[in-house]
């Protein structure tokens, strides 16, 4: 598959996937391109913005078993993960694969689990494995999480640890539509739209998980230029000198920035990675894994603020004015 | 009372007889002189009473007859007269300067016949020296004339403030011309300063100044595409093409900008932006793809970029052409006959300058009228000259003026007159020269006035002229009538009103009387072509000069370059980085404020209340109050002496109790306001020592600040 061919297939997920979920232009870009690097999606949004249609959507569109874990201050690992199970009929324990099992899991409002239960998704973000009683257990290929949470309550929420957060490769935020989207949703309920039944809409299903691998595979063509690894470099750099930043992006950012901007370029179709990609990806690759110092949280800083100004201050490659 | 009609014939054959007379006469009148008159012509701007060779027209030598070989006024007028008239213009100093002869106006031309029939009449009687004169002036070669710069007549301080403008000028324009070549030298200079020896192609070129000249970008670029590099050709053509859009305030340019960023800066003209897109995608794929740098990527690129680039160029050409060809049309239509026929108050023979001069000497103000006639008010004398021709309203207008505003109309030029007057002028036989005063004006005594033959008055009915003024021969030359409040005086001709006219007979004395005469004000304003010619507005000025296309034209080529510039005359440079300052840089300049206010103590007690309260915080945990234990735990922390710790903490101590809000600050026991600034920078020096010994307990017995986690240790955690 070329990048042609993959964008022609980009486009049709993405059309197809718009069919449903109105107004979310961003939301579904970034989605797809964060699905289409291997990474995972961290969605930050107020209820009933669509975020776990969002999810079932392309699980339907992309042909991907879909699951979905309701965090909840009880919930445990095991609950998540699966666990050994006595089976007094063969005599040995047998593990029973938990939710994770799954090509998308949707891990919703997962802020309300305690960290112990986050914790339960490390490994199998970072290594598509999980671990139990001493064995190794690989997950479905492609394997991504879809990850919600409520920035409004916080009332019996558990903020993400900093390892967590960072094995996110994007964080969206997901804004209320437009009042013309929201006329257009209401027409669609009015005639019948029901989000429950999705078959209803006769959504097709225009990609399979081997397509998802080979449009995976496909992004090692895209060309990086020198040029682009210095300002990928420089802008992560940067974030850790900036001045209302505590904790700067790691070098995790720095791959996931990249591999997120080769998905980038090649929706668009093009064979090589532009500073464009990178700029237009920054703020969402980078924002869930920045610290900011308290003073500049009191201030009314946000981590979007600081990675505007390192955007600001990074230099980019081949300009003229460079 | 009226003469009787025996008494007029009387009067007529006498004055007939004085004309004889007169003109037998008339040579001997000019050795009179007249003392204002000398003095007025005897300024060497009237050139040609100083100049035997000043080219007289053809108009002014009609006046040569009655001139004799020694004049005490004009003492070369004479050798003057001996050279042959000139057609064209005088030799008037002024620009403008230019004899009402020489055929080239409509009001010349009809002089000029009679400035012929005087030569003619007069060209038997030349003697033998004149003919001489002009056989030589005929062999001798055209004398060649001298280029002068002559700056305008201006006051002391004008002129120097003239001078230094032209000068400050003159050394900018030479200064910019230097810099300018220096500069290109410098540049041109550039490369081969270079070591010579082959460039490695991977390494990085070594960073210089960023060039922001279009052209300069664009000659690079072909300069690198002649050499095979054609990757920075590409670069430096699309960096031209951000330049042009960056000058013309389509984008801005800046280090953090992407491609992208700019295309989007082009929302406004979405043409351009999918012109500049194009360009982008082929640019970009060269720059971050894998497509090779080619002659023809290169020319693909360039040939876009081209068009975009020269079009604020071809604009400004297109207006230079608009300009050039509106600024042709403007001038065919001119009418150099009316141009040419327009006298000047100027020192020449034909001017009126000396006229103006003779009546400031008698105390009468005379000017030349700028305003239009219609606009006439206020009661004066209003003298019209040759060259004036007032329309039927304005004649109407001046000839109400004078009847109920008390105003005297002089009327010596316009060749047609309205008909309330009963008089038209007629042109003259040719013959005859000299004139006199009518009888019935005894006042003026006994004045022989000298004039060249010209045109004569005569009444429009069939009645006799009972006002008549001033007679050539028999013929009628001027009336002076009363009319209503006012009066009217009306000549044939404008030839008494010329410079050239006080030389001979008592032309001069004749002027004095004539203005004197006339009821107050004494005020005269002399009328001309130029009268009315001012404009009420600038606009209206700039309309009548026909420079309206002109400065329309600079207005839009001013536009032009202001599209194709920006606001940005000169070179186009990257804007200044924002910057930051650092905390330690407030802290300076809090410092730096404190020390100009010379609050060095104040500094000092508020430093040393943070500073001993942090030194209890760490060291003083044994319930003790007071300085003495903080010394002890001071001591035992540091090592340092108890004593010196001590006087430490005291001055520390006494300086913060002086601690106070500037408005009750006191300055220190025994301070005086008349210290000298050795004794305050003394104290100062003082005080900071104190504050960099309470610093130094400060670090010594202080722990270190936690360390900034690094990513690793928190992923620990």
């Amino acid at each position: 598959m070329d990048v042609t061919e993959f964008r022609e297939r980009f486009d049709l997920i993405r059309r197809e996937s718009s069919r449903v979920l109105l107004g979310q232009d961003d939301l579904i870009l970034h989605t797809l391109i964060a699905v289409l690097a291997g990474g995972h999606v961290l969605i930050e949004g107020v209820p009933g913005l669509g975020k776990t249609l969002l999810v079932r959507t392309l699980a339907h569109v992309l042909g991907a078993t879909f699951k979905r874990i309701q965090f909840t201050p009880d919930l445990m690992p095991s609950d998540v993960t699966g666990g050994n199970v006595w089976n007094q009929k063969e005599d040995r324990f047998v593990f029973h694969e938990g939710p994770i099992f799954t090509q998308l899991l949707l891990a919703d409002e997962i802020n309300r689990a305690p960290a112990k239960t986050q914790s339960s998704l490390l490994e199998a973000m970072q290594d598509l494995a999980v671990s139990s009683d001493g064995v190794t257990r690989p997950l479905p290929d492609p394997f991504f999480v879809i990850a919600t949470q409520n920035p409004i309550e916080s009332q019996g929420t558990y903020p993400l640890p900093e390892a967590q957060l960072d094995r996110f490769l994007i964080k969206i935020n997901v804004r209320h539509p437009t009042a013309e989207v929201e006329r257009q949703i209401l027409r669609n309920h009015a005639q019948g739209f029901n989000a429950a039944r999705l078959e209803s809409v006769d959504l097709a299903r225009v990609a399979s998980d081997a397509d998802l691998v080979e449009m995976r595979r496909t992004l090692g063509s895209v060309r990086v230029d020198e040029g682009i690894i210095d300002y990928i470099a420089d802008i992560v750099g940067r974030s850790r000198a900036h001045r209302s930043v505590y904790l700067g992006a790691s070098p995790r950012a720095s791959i996931g920035l990249l591999s997120a901007a080769r998905a980038l370029a090649a929706t668009e179709g093009r064979a090589f990675v532009i500073p464009d990609d990178v700029k237009a990806l920054a703020p969402a690759v980078m924002r869930h894994r920045l610290i900011l110092h308290p003073d500049a949280e009191i201030e009314g800083v946000s981590a979007d603020d600081c990675v505007e100004d390192i955007l600001r201050e990074a230099k980019v490659p081949k300009t003229a004015a460079s | 009372m009226r003469p009787t009609g025996k008494a007029r014939r009387t009067a007529r054959a006498a004055r007939a007889a004085l004309a004889i007379a007169s003109l037998i006469a008339l040579p001997g009148l000019a050795l009179a002189g007249h003392a204002p008159t000398h003095e007025i012509l005897a300024q060497a701007r009237y050139r040609f009473c100083h100049e035997a060779d000043y080219p007289l027209t053809v108009d002014e030598h009609a006046w040569c007859p009655l001139v004799d070989a020694s004049n005490e006024d004009c003492p070369t007028l004479p050798a003057a007269c001996a050279l042959p008239p000139v057609e064209g213009r005088g030799g008037g100093s002024l620009p403008f300067a230019r004899g009402r002869g020489g055929g080239r106006g409509r009001g010349a031309r009809g002089r000029g016949a009679g400035a012929r029939d005087g030569r003619t009449r007069d060209s038997a009687g030349e003697d033998a020296r004149a003919r001489q004169a002009r056989e030589d002036a005929r062999t001798r070669p055209e004398p060649e004339r001298e280029t002068r710069l002559t700056l305008p007549n201006l006051s002391g301080l004008a002129r120097i403030l003239l001078v230094g403008l032209i000068v400050v000028f003159v050394v900018a324009v030479v200064r910019a011309l230097v810099q300018n070549f220096l500069r290109d030298r410098a540049v041109d200079a550039a490369p081969d300063d270079a070591p010579p020896g082959p460039a490695a192609p991977d390494a990085p070129a070594a960073r210089g100044p960023i060039e922001t000249d279009v052209e300069r970008l664009l000659a690079r670029a072909r300069a690198a595409a002649a050499r095979g590099d054609y990757g920075r050709a590409i670069d430096d053509t699309y960096a031209a093409l951000l330049r042009r859009l960056d000058g013309d305030g389509l984008i801005d340019i800046h280090p953090s900008r992407t491609n992208g960023d700019y295309v989007r800066q082009l929302r406004e003209r979405p043409d351009l932006k999918r012109a500049v897109r194009d360009i982008v995608g082929d640019v970009e794929r060269v720059q971050f793809g894998a497509t090779q740098p080619t002659e023809g990527a290169f020319r693909a690129v360039i040939e876009r970029v081209a068009p975009l680039v020269a079009r604020a160029l071809g604009l400004v050409l297109l207006g230079f052409g608009l300009s050039a060809s509106l600024s042709c049309a403007g001038h065919e239509g001119g009418d150099d006959d009316e141009a040419a026929a327009a006298p000047h108050a100027d020192t020449s023979p034909s001017g009126t300058q000396a006229i103006v001069e003779l009546l400031g000497k008698r105390g009468i103000k005379a000017t030349h009228r700028s305003e239009p006639l219609d606009t006439l008010e206020r009661p004066m004398t209003v003298a019209l000259l040759a060259g004036v021709q007032p329309d039927e309203a304005t004649w109407k207008h001046l000839l109400a003026w004078v009847h109920d505003k008390g105003g005297n109309l002089i009327i010596a030029g316009p060749e047609a007159l309205p008909p309330e007057l009963g008089l038209r002028v007629v042109p003259g036989d040719g013959k005859i020269a000299g004139a006199h005063l009518d009888g019935s004006f005894t006042g003026y005594g006994d004045l022989g006035l000298a004039l060249p033959a010209g045109p004569r008055l005569e009444p429009t009915g069939d009645g006799p002229v009972e006002d008549a003024f001033l007679h050539r021969g028999a013929a009628l030359y001027a009336v002076r009538r009363a009319s209503g409040e006012g009066h009217l005086v009306i000549f044939a001709d404008d030839a008494l009103f010329s410079n050239i006219a006080l030389t001979v007979g008592d032309n001069a004395a004749f002027h004095e009387q004539l203005f004197e005469r006339l009821p107050p004000p004494r005020e005269v304003e002399l009328c001309d072509a130029w009268t009315g010619a001012g404009a009420a507005t600038p606009f209206e000025s700039v309309q009548r000069a026909e420079l309206t296309p002109v400065i329309v034209q600079l207005f839009v080529l001013l536009g032009l370059l202001y599209l194709w510039k920006g606001v940005a005359f000169a070179r186009l440079r990257d804007p200044p980085a924002e910057t930051r300052r650092a905390f330690a840089d407030h802290a300076r300049a809090l410092g730096l404020a404190y020390a100009r206010a010379r609050a060095s103590r104040h500094v000092l007690g508020l430093y040393s209340v943070w500073a001993l309260e942090r030194l209890r915080e760490r060291v003083h945990r044994s319930g003790r109050q007071g300085l003495i234990p903080l010394a002890e735990a001071i001591a035992a922390r540091t090592g340092r002496s108890e004593a010196e710790i001590m006087r430490v903490l005291v001055d520390a101590s006494s300086a913060r109790d002086e601690a106070a809000p500037p408005s009750s600050f006191r300055p220190r026991a025994g301070a005086s306001a008349r210290r000298s600034r050795a004794a305050r920078r003394d104290e100062a020096e003082a005080d900071l020592i104190l504050m960099r010994e309470l610093s130094g307990f400060l670090t010594a017995t202080g722990q270190r600040r936690p360390a900034r986690r690094s990513h690793g240790e928190i992923k620990k955690e």
